[in-house]
């Protein structure tokens, strides 16, 4: 992913996972973002075209949005956050659906996030382990 | 004789093969039609795509991880909306054994219904239903399909049973090609017991044990014909850096079968010179819609066969239901919101359910093969199936408020927040426009039907191609119309009449 990209992957993830007590920490950030950039390098050509194209509309659009324009990793996350929301809204904002549906594949994965949202990853049926 | 999974990923030159047959895809039909020719004792040669991933495997990759080595495109695959249709996310599987690895499962008898149409209303008389029965017993002997017991629903599927109860219809057991499933819900993105039992753990290993060999890493780009008749087929290894195409492959082969599903077979054909006017046509998808729900209580979806019950209820309006449920992190990815509105949603997982439904479509999809090769599909709904859009998002919403859920979170794109339900009830579904729906497909059918003669059919009721000899479609795309439930016991059942009839049973 050229450098670029991924600085505005980064500011649009970090404002999409943050939660009251703010964005989340680097390192899982980090992870994310190596984790995005396999998984773009795996995809195939039409993930990757998506991702590039909801990115592109990202950092060309969505600054305007805000009060004062600026790149979208320089506005400060709470207002980012309402940036991008304001985004969705217009018809461009279908083009936010696929970055974000590709930075929840990896980030749900995380294993202190998937602890989070309460995701255990045991079927209907456990059965002990052999020799417990 | 046993024959051989090979891998061309790092082959690095050409590879020639001669073959009786070469079977072009490893999925449901490809594998069918193998192994019934291996065990006659044919010299077999099957290529695929996508690379051969061990079963074991599965259960170690995270869904995304399936996604980037399983999956076709990495899931992103989309028929484009045409007019009022929603855009139509595609998912196929690129591995050995095909789309049978990230299937649910689920196993469906063409309805008697449809297989009637077929020979009463398009002359194809050898797919009356106590013809197909034969087909269908043998199917499901190798596949192992049982019923889905209610004890291995999960509590999603219950509580929309619920709902169905309380809205007076019922659901009833799904049937799947299973043994010893533990209920992980996660069968679409490989069984990390092995218990689902795709085509790569139920019929290539017969196909290989009888002769046959197993090449994957192999793409084919045409068939090759000499003076009306198929010789082979031509194509590259994927074997370059990345797995891009370099090395050459040829194979000569007596007869061709291709089985590389609806989305593909009709480039290739039409890359090889085949011109008829209904090849890539008519193309059906079943459209699906999901409805999230959230409860107070904890759910835990993911604890459950993922597809274990079903409704035809509303068949009359065009609708079948089927439990669902999607890896956490697919869910993830569909809540609504920015940041700590996303987050606190995300963060009520365990509470939430899942259930889905499809339309019995009329058709209106189109495969044309666009540059470099890959297909470009488009799918306009008809008036009524778009009308009946709405219609199913409002059966599954209401069944799940009747059972109890606080809000639903419909498959709606850029909706902001879930529904309660008075919001449900007031949010107008009925004028929005379709690009706004999320709409999925596993099942593209049709492009290369059969008929009764070359008029009306791409291949006649054997799947052999008109006017070329030695030409066979074995694959979902031979068959002439939608059929409103899951087609992987369909078209493995037609693949089966298909290779019996090559071999002259």
């Amino acid at each position: 992913m050229p450098g670029p990209m991924r600085r505005v992957a980064r500011a649009f993830a970090e404002a999409l996972f943050a939660d009251d007590a703010g964005p989340p920490p680097a390192d899982r950030l980090d992870w994310l973002m190596d984790d995005l950039e396999h998984l773009l390098a795996h995809a195939g050509g039409r993930a990757r075209a998506l991702f590039g194209a909801s990115m592109l509309a990202l950092t060309t659009v969505a600054p305007a949005l805000s009060a004062k324009p600026r790149p979208l990793w320089s506005i400060p996350w709470q207002e980012r956050v309402h940036v991008i929301e304001r985004f969705e809204t217009t018809p461009l904002g279908l083009a936010v659906l696929g970055a974000k549906a590709m930075l929840c594949f990896c980030w749900y994965e995380h294993p202190e996030v998937a602890k989070e949202i309460g995701f255990d990853g045991l079927p209907l049926d456990p059965r002990p382990e052999a020799g417990a | 004789m046993s024959g051989a999974y090979e891998s061309a990923r790092d082959r690095g030159r050409d590879l020639e093969l001669d073959a009786d047959t070469v079977v072009v895809g490893s999925g449901a039909s490809g594998a069918t039609v193998a192994t019934i020719l291996a065990e006659a004792g044919e010299r077999v040669i099957v290529l695929e795509e996508g690379p051969r991933v061990d079963a074991g495997l599965h259960g170690q990759m995270r869904p995304s991880e399936s996604l980037r080595h399983v999956w076709r495109d990495g899931g992103f695959t989309v028929a484009l909306g045409l007019g009022d249709t929603p855009a139509i996310n595609v998912t196929m599987g690129r591995v050995v054994g095909g789309s049978s690895v990230v299937t649910g499962g689920v196993c469906f008898r063409t309805p008697d219904r449809v297989l009637d149409g077929w020979a009463r209303d398009l002359g194809l008389r050898d797919y009356a239903p106590r013809a197909m029965e034969p087909y269908f017993d043998e199917v499901e002997r190798h596949l192992h399909v049982e019923k889905v017991t209610p004890d291995r629903w999960s509590k999603s599927t219950i509580r929309f049973g619920e709902g169905a109860k309380k809205r007076g219809y019922a659901l009833e057991p799904m049937h799947r090609n299973t043994d010893g499933c533990r209920g992980h819900g996660r069968c679409n993105f490989g069984c990390p017991e092995k218990a689902k039992l795709s085509v790569d753990l139920s019929y290539l290993p017969r196909a290989v044990a009888n002769g046959a060999t197993v090449w994957s890493h192999c793409r084919v780009d045409e068939v090759w014909t000499k003076r009306g008749r198929a010789i082979g087929v031509r194509g590259r290894l994927l074997d370059g850096r990345d797995g891009r195409a370099k090395s050459r492959l040829k194979v000569r082969a007596k007869r061709v079968v291709m089985a590389t599903s609806a989305w593909f077979t009709p480039g290739i054909l039409a890359r090889s010179g085949l011109r008829h006017r209904e090849l890539g046509r008519r193309m059906t998808l079943h459209p699906g819609f999901r409805m999230i729900a959230a409860f107070d209580e904890p759910i835990e979806g993911w604890k459950g066969a993922m597809q274990s019950a079903f409704s035809e209820a509303f068949e009359k309006r065009g609708i079948t239901l089927t439990a669902l449920f999607i890896p956490v992190s697919v869910i993830g990815a569909t809540m609504p919101g920015i940041g700590p509105a996303h987050v606190r949603r995300a963060r009520r997982m365990k509470h939430l359910a899942m259930f889905g439904g499809m339309l019995h479509d009329e058709g209106g999809g189109r495969v044309r093969h666009g540059p470099g090769g890959a297909p470009i599909a488009t799918y306009r709904m008809s008036k009524l199936d778009r009308a009946r859009v709405p219609d199913i998002v409002r059966v599954l919403g209401d069944t799940f408020l009747a059972a109890g859920a606080s809000e639903v979170f419909p498959p709606v794109l850029g909706l902001d927040r879930g529904l309660d339900a008075d919001a449900f009830a007031r949010f107008p579904f009925e004028s929005l426009p379709g690009r706004r729906f999320e709409c999925s497909s596993q099942h593209p059918l049709g492009t290369a039907r059969m008929g009764r003669d070359r008029a009306t059919g791409v291949v006649d009721a054997d799947g052999k191609v008109w006017d070329v000899e030695g030409l066979y479609v074995a694959d979902g795309s031979v068959l002439p119309t939608s059929l409103g439930v899951n087609p992987q016991e369909s078209i493995m059942a037609v693949a089966t009449r298909i290779a019996r009839r090559m071999v002259g049973d």
